[in-house]
């Protein structure tokens, strides 16, 4: 199976799909990815041997529902918008999945929980909970946790 | 401590004190660090292995066990009473 990928304009994201629609190619999947400024989308269309991507880049603007020509798209374009907190114009069903943060996918949005756990490796061996031992010692940060991203 | 920092998933905490030790002979006191309270999250747990790499005593290994179910999610907390059952 050949793999093709094609990179198009938003604004022709639709019109792209509806002429691989008439060309006999059904919907596989939608998904995104977190391009920093902008969000990446990305769909998969199959017909027998052919595996065709479509590719965008969503900078703001919100990305033109398949709905209409692809049905299958509905569930995927509601994960997109609520994980990278895009919107997605055409649609009138705007219900999230899981109602909690919006975004949480884009590595900008910093997880409430993360935010709100005290970091357990805060604490010095033999610290009793208090920084009078020592406190001009460098305080760490966990792994991975972006600056001023306010954990101790 | 460095199982408790490295953890990707903070889901070691530990709990220390410093105690005074004075041997006999000694001009002063030294201060010791005693361990209170050691606890995995086996909610978190990636089973990622950092802190048993990390670890420079080797205090920490894999074993086979499996951990086991609990009707709540904070029964998957272990303590040392569950990790190093044979102390």
């Amino acid at each position: 199976m050949l793999i093709t990928a094609e990179s198009i304009e938003p604004t022709n994201w639709l019109s792209r799909h509806e002429s691989a629609r008439a060309a006999g190619m059904t919907f596989d999947f939608l998904t995104g990815s977190d391009g920093g400024e902008c969000v990446h989308i990305l769909s998969r269309l199959i017909n027998g041997s052919s595996d065709h991507w479509l590719t965008t880049q969503i900078c703001g603007e919100p990305l033109e529902s398949l709905i209409s020509i692809y049905p299958g798209a509905d569930w995927y374009e509601r994960e997109c918008a609520e994980m990278f907190d895009i919107t997605v114009s055409g649609r009138t069903d705007c219900r999230p999945l899981l109602g909690a943060q919006r975004g949480v996918m884009r590595k900008s949005v910093l997880l409430q929980p993360r935010l709100e756990t005290p970091w357990p490796g805060a604490a010095e061996a033999g610290d009793d909970g208090r920084r009078g031992a020592n406190p001009s010692r460098r305080r760490l940060r966990p792994a991975g946790v972006p600056e001023g991203a306010g954990h101790g | 401590m460095l199982c408790v920092r490295e953890c990707p998933t903070w889901c070691i905490s530990l709990e220390s004190h410093t105690e005074s030790v004075s041997e006999p002979g000694d001009r002063r006191p030294k201060s010791m660090n005693v361990l209170d309270a050691f606890t995995i999250d086996f909610g978190l747990c990636m089973y990622c292995g950092i802190c048993v790499e990390v670890c420079p005593f080797d205090a920490l290994h894999w074993q086979g066990d499996t951990i086991t179910p609990g009707h709540d999610r904070r029964e998957l907390a272990l303590g040392i009473a569950n990790l190093a059952p044979r102390r």
